[in-house]
Formats: structure tokens, C-alpha cells, sequence
């Protein structure tokens, strides 16, 4: 991806939500403007009538680019119940040509006065971009990628229901490739979030002979196995990663009001054997007494199922994963919150008692000055004395 | 009854008939398994009395002695049910994805944790960091001349001698600190513990990343206007590995100048995520501070290696690679 620089950017900027920054004047106005009006964001020094595309233009041009975004639909809700047909439609034609129109070099020479009749010098700073930092000049100087790693850098919340269902269709998908003897490791590099794959991995029965360690797959139409195995070539790890959830959600039962408790982020460090009971299944699911002992199906489970999750699950958990259930309980157990009022909000503690105050940092005699109202006075005080106001002066 | 000398322990094997051998008050007894009660010992079965001292079955003499009767079995150490092994993941590095599957002993990487024994190595650590160039003078070498400075009696003050007296201002130290060294001991295999249990408390808590291949940024294979400080940074912390989740410790084999990541490392800003050591450089505090360590392969094999004395020839780590390490000085992957 070619790293826009930061004077280049336009529009897109402002309807793309993953790119935060400021636009200058003359992009936004393109974006809220039809094609006649004429628009100024300076201050209207005359008791004119504001227009309904003004006030959409000015809505835009907050300070904040997220509630710029946020903004953004809004507009376009009460734009199309204030505007005529034909307005909003060209209104919205307008954004949707900008956003997938290539970035347009903009012309500096629109923004000299002699050049441009309606050119106005902005009297504030709000979305003009800034030049000349050193970070500035060390952005410019940087034509180099992205770093991509293969984890991604995102974890997504798993819901308890869902974490069973992939557990198990990964379960069942390395078990078919071991028993058609083939390396078990191809459950990464495949597709196997396609719908009819999962389908045909959730439907295929477990039966688990012995201690765990033999397995029979049964599958539900006998022409299942072999479609199993033939894979069609990889796509994208994001396109995989997303057909998995995606399929998740339609062969989720959800209907038997399962937890929608969300897992968030790293993995405790120690795995609990069966996590929480009401969010573990049943524990006659023959599947989750499957044996891992074989490390390299143990691997390859994990690795996938760290594909799928976007969460990095350490050693001690592929130490202590000898059955299925082991690692399910690791993979559904919440991690313990870092911080003390964390944990104290969690369990609900200590809220309720009315002598009793949580605070996320550490209560500093000026925040208990503030919480009196007395600081400003304080601050004025040593400010007008000429004395620091925190630390020490340097002597 | 012969076995009213055995433990309880060592009963309950010979009446059940096992093969293991008997234990009295915790360690091995000389006396081999048998079969059938030991209240009669049959005069045309002699058995050694010893058999780590038992002489070789080449010696006629010995031969000549030995019974015709049932042979005795020879003697097999039980495997020991507490070691095993445990399974570690190697990373690709930058990218950190998993790309197979090795084992460590137990003995190794799943060491118990003993806090004692890594405060002591801690403080040792210290103690023997310490520059211990305070330095103050004492009396005797304050300058000045030793002359009394007021007559013994007769001043009505307190009696002085010279005016280099600790009492007196401009005076010397009393007993103040003088240039020595803090340095102290520590049994070695103490100390090799110590590391192993570093190592393993970092395993336990999923903190101990290992990577296959050498911690360094494809340079060549980025555009040449990549600006590396903001690759290496984005790469931190998309593996929550940077200043957002506790930071941390990269070890390498050596710590050359031309190590691209370790130079970049020691940079203010990037230096906030992490820092990078060389495997010779590593202590034990270094192992149990920051969020994490970040090891290469052959480094924690090296390190292994290198901290096992208090283990027992049966039970010690070895590694090809590092007898290759060591005697190639010249290998072309380590010279950056």
C-alpha cells in the first residue's frame, strides 16, 4: 500500500474512517457543496438566512475526524428528508465519485488569491493541514510499506458459542487430513472458512474410542470426506479469517440463548480444564475428550485456531492442551483484569459500600484539591507568584 | 524376615512382584527385585551384594563363583516420572508466525520455581555489578598537620588533638566508605539453576517467545527510503510486543554493531518497547524483567548449554548446532 502523504490527502480522507487527519478547506467544500453554491468557513460577518447545506457544511468541519465520520451519516439521513430528489442524489453522488475516485492531486494555485476569486484566507487553524515538523519531513521522506504481520495486529471478541463452534470444525478439519494422511498443517494454509466446508465439518459426527487417542469422523453425506480434502486454493489470510466468523454466526444455534459474553484479547496464563460452566457445552460432547498427544496436530489446531482468533496462545497453553477440552477452557477463560479497580468492577466489589471510592489512577492531592474546587485558585496563585506549579523549578 | 529391614514402599513392590528396585528411606537399595519372599534365601542363588561395584562378567574368578541357577536380571534405572518434555513454538521472524513445533526438557524449561534461589542470583548479580569506587578520607589522610590545636587542660573546653578529628568540621570521615570490592559467590550450579528457573517461570507464564531464525529486519528486501525506526515500531506493536504490553528483552547471538534491530532498539524513542542484548551479555534479572523475552533458537540453546552444572550427565542438554556455533567464527548468517 503506497503511504499517502499527508498533503495529498482529500476527501477520501473524510469518508474513510480507518484514516484519521485533517482536510483542508477546499476538499471539504467540495464534499458538502452542489455544484453552484458557493461556501465560506470563515465567520459570516452578515445576517444572512443559513442555508441547509451550510449548516451540513459546517456540521462537517468539526475538529474531531471520527465525529466528522459519524457526522457524515447523519448528514446524509436528514439530507435525504430535507432535500429534493434530485439534490440528494446529486448530493450523494458527489461523496460516493469522491470515494472511489483516485486521490487528486490538489492544485496549490486554486488557494492563491490572484488565481481564485473565491479564495478566502481562513481565519483559524481547524482543517488546515500542517507542514513542517520534523515528523512531518521524516513521513515525507518514508516511501516504505507497512508492516504486515501474520498475525494481523487486530483480536476480535469471540463469543463462548461461537470459540465451540471453530474449536470444533478446526477439531474435525485436521482430523480428516491426518486420517486421509496428509499433512495436518494444511488446515492453515487453506480456505476452509467457505461456508460448505464448515457446513460439512459441523455436521460430520466425532466417535471417540478409548482414552481419546482414536477417532472416527462419520460424516453426514458420504461424499463430505472427499470434499473435505479438496480444497480450492488460498485466498487472503483476512478472507479466510472472515468466512470464518462470518459462517460462525449461521450455524451457531443462538436460539437455545447461548452467552453472548465476549473473550477479549491475551489468554490467561494458566488454562482451566473445563473454563465456565455455563458457557462450556456439554460435557458428553464426546469431542472434547479428543487426545492431542500427537504435537504435531496439537500445532496445527493451534496455529489455525490463533489464525482465526487473531489472539497469540503461548506455550504453557500447548504444554498443558493434552485433550481438546484443556485447550476450549483456555481459549473461553476471560483473562484476569490488570488493574486492581478493574478486578474490584468485575466482582462487583467494594462499589456499593458509600465510604468507598474506585478511582482507575492514583489519587494525587491535586486531584482531591480539584474535586473541592480549590485548585484553580491554587494554580493562578503559583502561576502569579511565578513558582512551578508541579515538580521542581530547575535551580 | 528378611524384609522387616524395607520400607513400607519397598514391601509393597516385592509383594506385588514388580520389577522396579526397592527403595529404603528414599534411596536406592542394593538389593535386587526378586520374585518370591525373602524369607529363605536359597544357598544356590548368590547374588551380588552390589552391583554398581559388581565386578565384569569377564573376570574367571567372578565367573567360576556365580551360580548356574536363574540368572539375575540385570539392573535398569526406572525412568524418573518427573521429567518429560515440553513443546515450544518457533517463530518466523518479523513476521512472529509459528512455524513448527520443538521440545525442551523439563528438566530445562519447566524447572519449579524457586524464588529463593533467583533472589539469590539476583543479588549476586548486583553485588558483583557494583563499581565500589566510593571514596572518602579518613583522619590520617586529610591534610593538615598533626599538631594539638589547644592544650590538654586548662581551656575549659572539650579536649582536641589535630584538627583532622572526624568532631571537627573539615575534619575526615569516620569510618567512611573507601574503594572495595562488593563482589560475592555463588555456587555455580546454584547460579545455573537459578537461570533454568529465570527460563522457566518466563515459560510457564507464556512470556518466553523463541524465533527460528536470527532477529533481523529484511532490510534488502524494503524499499530503500523505508523508514525503519517507524517499521520496527509498527512491528512491536502489532505483536504486542512494544511499550503498550510491557515491553521487551531480545536476545540474540552477539550483539554486533551492525545488528540493524539492535541498533535500532537503542534509539529513545523505539528504545521505550524493548532493548536487545547478546546472549553473552544476559543476566538473570535481565531474564525476569519486562513483559517478555524474545529469543533466538540457537541462543537459548546456547544459553541452556551453558547454565546446566548442576545437572547430571544423563540429564544435560545438547545441541548440534552449537558445537557449530562455537567453532564457526566466520558464519556467514550471524556476521550482519
Amino acid at each position: 500500500m503506497r503511504r499517502i502523504i499527508q498533503f495529498q490527502r482529500s476527501i477520501d480522507l473524510l469518508l474513510d474512517a480507518s484514516a484519521p487527519g485533517t482536510l483542508c478547506t477546499t476538499c471539504q467544500l467540495r464534499a458538502a457543496s452542489l455544484q453552484r453554491r458557493q461556501f465560506s468557513s470563515s465567520t459570516s460577518r452578515h445576517a444572512t438566512a443559513e442555508t441547509f447545506l451550510q449548516s451540513l457544511e459546517k456540521r462537517l468541519t468539526g475538529k474531531n475526524p471520527q465525529s466528522q465520520f459519524a457526522e457524515l451519516k447523519k448528514v446524509r439521513g436528514e439530507a435525504k428528508k430535507e432535500l429534493s430528489e434530485e439534490e440528494y442524489e446529486a448530493f450523494t453522488r458527489e461523496i460516493d465519485e469522491a470515494q472511489e475516485a483516485p486521490t487528486p492531486e490538489p492544485n496549490f494555485l486554486d488557494r492563491d488569491a490572484a488565481n481564485n476569486p473565491n479564495y478566502k484566507p481562513a481565519t483559524t487553524w481547524a482543517g488546515l493541514s500542517r507542514v513542517g515538523s520534523e515528523e512531518w519531513l521524516e513521513r515525507r521522506r518514508d516511501k516504505g510499506p507497512p508492516y504486515k504481520g501474520w498475525l494481523g495486529g487486530k483480536t476480535r471478541g469471540v463469543r463462548a458459542d461461537h470459540m465451540q463452534a471453530i474449536v470444533r470444525h478446526t477439531v474435525v478439519e485436521a482430523l480428516a487430513l491426518q486420517q486421509a494422511g496428509r499433512d495436518v498443517l494444511e488446515i492453515c494454509d487453506q480456505p476452509r472458512g467457505l461456508p460448505d466446508l464448515q457446513r460439512m465439518a459441523l455436521s460430520a459426527s466425532i466417535r471417540v474410542e478409548g482414552s481419546g487417542k482414536k477417532v472416527n469422523l462419520v460424516y453426514a453425506v458420504p461424499e463430505d470426506q472427499e470434499r473435505l480434502l479438496d480444497l480450492p486454493a488460498a485466498t487472503a489470510p483476512k478472507d479466510i479469517v472472515e468466512a470464518v466468523f462470518e459462517t460462525t454466526e449461521q450455524h451457531v444455534d443462538l436460539a437455545n440463548g447461548a452467552s453472548t459474553d465476549v473473550i477479549e484479547d491475551e489468554l490467561p496464563t494458566k488454562p482451566t480444564d473445563q473454563g465456565k460452566r455455563d458457557e462450556m457445552p456439554d460435557a458428553k460432547d464426546v469431542w472434547l475428550n479428543i487426545s492431542l498427544d500427537d504435537l504435531s496436530l496439537r500445532f496445527a489446531i493451534i496455529k489455525r485456531l490463533m489464525q482465526i482468533t487473531g489472539r497469540r496462545i503461548p506455550d504453557n497453553v500447548t504444554n498443558d492442551s493434552s485433550r481438546v477440552s484443556i485447550l476450549l477452557g483456555a481459549l473461553m477463560t476471560k483473562p484476569k483484569p490488570k488493574r486492581l479497580n478493574q478486578d474490584l468492577r468485575a466482582r462487583n466489589q467494594l462499589t456499593q459500600v458509600s465510604n468507598v471510592e474506585l478511582s482507575a489512577k492514583r489519587v494525587t492531592p491535586i486531584d482531591k484539591e480539584k474535586k473541592v474546587g480549590r485548585w484553580k485558585v491554587i494554580e493562578e496563585e503559583l502561576l502569579r507568584r511565578g513558582l512551578p506549579v508541579t515538580g521542581h523549578r530547575d535551580i | 524376615m528378611a524384609s522387616k529391614g524395607l520400607s513400607k514402599g519397598a514391601k509393597k513392590l516385592l509383594d506385588n512382584g514388580t520389577k522396579y528396585t526397592s527403595f529404603c528411606n528414599g534411596h536406592t537399595c542394593p538389593i535386587p527385585y526378586a520374585t518370591r519372599s525373602m524369607a529363605t534365601v536359597s544357598p544356590s542363588v548368590v547374588e551380588p551384594t552390589n552391583l554398581s561395584t559388581a565386578p565384569p562378567s569377564s573376570d574367571p574368578q567372578y565367573v567360576a563363583s556365580l551360580p548356574v541357577s536363574t540368572s539375575p536380571k540385570p539392573f535398569r534405572q526406572p525412568r524418573n516420572p518427573f521429567i518429560s518434555s515440553v513443546p515450544v513454538t518457533l517463530h518466523s521472524f518479523p513476521s512472529m508466525e509459528p512455524v513448527s513445533l520443538t521440545t525442551y526438557p523439563s528438566t530445562h524449561l519447566l524447572v519449579p520455581l524457586r524464588r529463593d534461589i533467583l533472589h539469590r542470583a539476583v543479588i549476586f548479580e548486583g553485588d558483583n555489578t557494583r563499581q565500589g569506587t566510593a571514596s572518602t578520607k579518613w583522619r590520617s589522610e586529610v591534610h593538615g598537620s598533626g599538631r594539638k590545636i589547644r592544650p590538654q587542660k586548662g581551656s575549659g573546653s572539650a579536649r582536641l588533638g589535630d584538627k583532622k578529628s572526624p568532631m571537627l568540621r573539615g575534619g575526615g570521615v569516620a569510618f567512611g566508605p573507601k574503594p572495595r570490592d562488593f563482589g560475592t559467590d555463588l555456587p555455580r550450579k546454584i547460579y545455573d539453576l537459578a537461570w533454568r528457573t529465570a527460563l522457566s517461570y518466563r515459560y510457564r507464564r507464556g512470556e518466553l517467545l523463541v524465533t527460528d531464525n536470527l532477529l533481523k529486519i529484511p532490510v534488502r528486501s524494503l524499499p530503500p527510503a523505508t523508514n525503519l525506526k517507524r517499521w520496527t515500531k509498527e512491528l512491536l506493536e502489532a505483536n504486542g510486543l512494544g511499550n503498550g504490553h510491557g515491553r521487551s528483552l531480545f536476545i540474540g547471538l552477539k550483539e554486533k554493531k551492525n545488528y540493524t534491530f539492535f541498533s535500532i532498539l537503542k534509539d529513545e524513542d523505539i528504545g521505550r518497547h524493548g532493548r536487545g542484548l547478546g546472549v553473552d551479555d544476559v543476566d538473570v534479572k535481565d531474564l525476569l524483567e519486562g513483559g517478555r523475552v524474545v529469543v533466538e533458537r540457537r541462543a537459548l540453546d546456547l544459553m541452556l548449554e551453558a547454565h546446566q552444572s548442576d545437572l547430571g550427565p544423563g540429564m544435560r542438554f545438547e545441541s548440534e548446532e552449537i558445537a557449530e556455533i562455537l567453532g564457526d567464527i566466520e558464519d556467514p548468517e550471524i556476521a550482519v
